[in-house]
């Protein structure tokens, strides 16, 4: 099986929006699997019928979550519209991902086509990302591969399933978790990260 | 000589916008990159924090290994709307409330919150970050009363702003690109850069935007190379024209004279691209 670990880093603001209350949008400093995926496969959305439930995502590949690897965030304000008493969400602060801000994940299956250098666009303000590193290999799914370990993203349902584990962001539609590598955690090691293949 | 830009399809409806599966693949669909520089012709102030007292500061990065001025992409997005509903005339739709039915809104999408309905912007601008390194230099700044006889009153204030002269690398992409669309945005584009951009723009923020290529495709164009690349960011474009990377028609590439004259014509005259395509 193919296995790309690849670091990338942000070329413009952008958001995984996460808290959002009172004037204020917060950012989660991940990317979830379905945006590293859009984001590689050039998909994006011209509309969105907003009354339609959500349809999970499926890809060619899978990915890990995109985890912070040197990542920082600023506090802005926005003032949208000539009227910003009218309306909802016209202004307030939102706490934005930098340029420069790198993060890293890692891929399997069918990959897409990579290349360093290579630009694509992420996260709500589809900022251009760069990929700054990558390492392409063969890998073997096994249960013994030992070392740094890449986070997982899983839904709230499946998470009960594990003894142990370390939540990283939690949301309704998703857990992003780093887990513990049992000896019944299947798993491949790529780029010198081990990542957890949960057989869910 | 015909370019690509001008066998685009004339213009999409709302209609065959909506039409077309929300979800898309950009590659099939079709992008335009456009490269440029933009280079203020004034002074600038691009506030993005708070601030405190009466200090008002442009926002800064670090990016490519230094500290830069930073432009955020709604900064532009912002002027180019307000500068396309009036250039193409619309009626009923203003930057509070999108109409998503007009021309401009299919160009650079919106959500109307009275009916829900939303299209999402074709036109992916990012943040603008110089190639110069930020330097904190402090101006203070009196705004007098209008009765000069009067020796008290008036308003003290410093700002941090962005020296005339200071160049950003520019990177447009436009999805499932029209003549319009392109068109469209080249001249609000010129417009925009003459009323300026940011804080007080009535006074400054005045920009020159000077194309140097358009590509066939998404180019990986990517800002950290041009601002690493040395100080002659305009030679480093036209490098790039010669070999892009990524999924890009090089024979289609527009760079040099061929550019410098479709610029000038479509940002001279609404017609030139405000009418029906030959191809399509």
């Amino acid at each position: 099986m193919k296995a790309a670990l690849l670091e990338f880093e942000l070329e413009s603001s952008t958001q995984n929006v996460g808290p959002f209350y009172a004037g204020y949008e917060g950012t989660l400093r991940y990317f979830t699997r379905e945006a590293v995926c859009s984001a590689l496969t050039y998909a994006d959305c011209i509309w969105q019928d907003k009354t339609e439930p959500y349809q999970p995502l499926s890809f060619p590949f899978e990915s890990t979550p995109a985890e912070p690897v040197d990542v920082h965030t600023a506090e802005v304000i926005y003032n949208a519209g000539d009227k910003p008493d009218q309306g909802l969400l016209r202004f307030g602060k939102q706490d934005l991902l930098l340029p420069g801000s790198r993060f890293r994940c890692a891929l399997w299956g069918d990959l897409p086509r990579l290349a360093e250098g290579q630009v694509f666009l992420i996260g709500k303000k589809r900022a251009p990302a760069r990929i700054a590193q990558l390492t392409i290999e063969n890998v073997e799914p096994n249960y013994a591969a030992k070392g740094p370990t890449l986070p997982v993203q899983l839904p709230p349902d499946a998470v009960t399933h594990y003894l142990a584990f370390a939540p990283l962001v939690g949301t309704q539609r998703y857990f992003i978790l780093r887990l513990p590598l049992t000896p019944d955690l299947r798993r491949f090691g790529v780029g010198g990260y081990v990542v957890p293949w949960p057989e869910v | 000589m015909t370019t690509f830009i001008e066998q685009l399809p004339a213009r999409w409806g709302i209609s065959q916008l909506f039409d077309t599966p929300g979800r898309i693949n950009m590659l099939r669909e079709g992008v335009i990159t456009l490269v440029g520089v933009k280079r203020l012709e004034s002074e600038a102030l691009f506030v993005s924090s708070e601030g405190g007292g009466t200090l008002r500061e442009t926002a800064k990065v670090t990016f490519a290994g230094k500290e830069r001025y930073w432009w955020l992409a709604r900064k532009v997005a912002g002027v180019m709307r307000r500068v396309m509903l009036s250039e193409l005339e619309v009626q009923g739709c203003t930057v509070d409330e999108p109409c998503i039915n007009c021309a401009v809104c299919g160009l650079l999408g919106g959500l109307n919150t009275t009916t829900n309905r939303a299209l999402a912007s074709r036109v992916k601008l990012q943040d603008l970050i110089s190639l110069e390194e930020y330097e904190y230099d402090e101006k203070f700044r009196i705004r007098m009363r209008d009765d000069l006889v009067q020796t008290e009153g008036h308003t003290i204030f410093q700002e941090v702003i962005v020296p005339p002269g200071t160049r950003f690398p520019f990177i447009v992409r436009i999805i499932k690109p029209s003549r319009f669309d392109v068109g469209a945005f080249l001249y609000a584009n010129r417009i925009a850069d003459g009323l300026g951009y940011g804080n007080y723009s009535k006074l400054r923020g005045d920009t020159s935007t000077h194309w140097l290529a358009i590509f066939d495709g998404f180019a990986h164009v990517s800002a950290y190379d041009l601002l690493t690349g040395g100080d002659d960011i305009e030679a480093n474009i036209k490098a790039l024209g010669d070999d892009p990377s990524g999924p890009v028609n090089k024979a289609n590439t527009l760079t040099g004279e061929v550019l410098e004259a479709l610029v000038r014509e479509w940002t001279s005259s609404k017609e030139a691209w405000g009418g029906e395509s030959s191809s399509a």
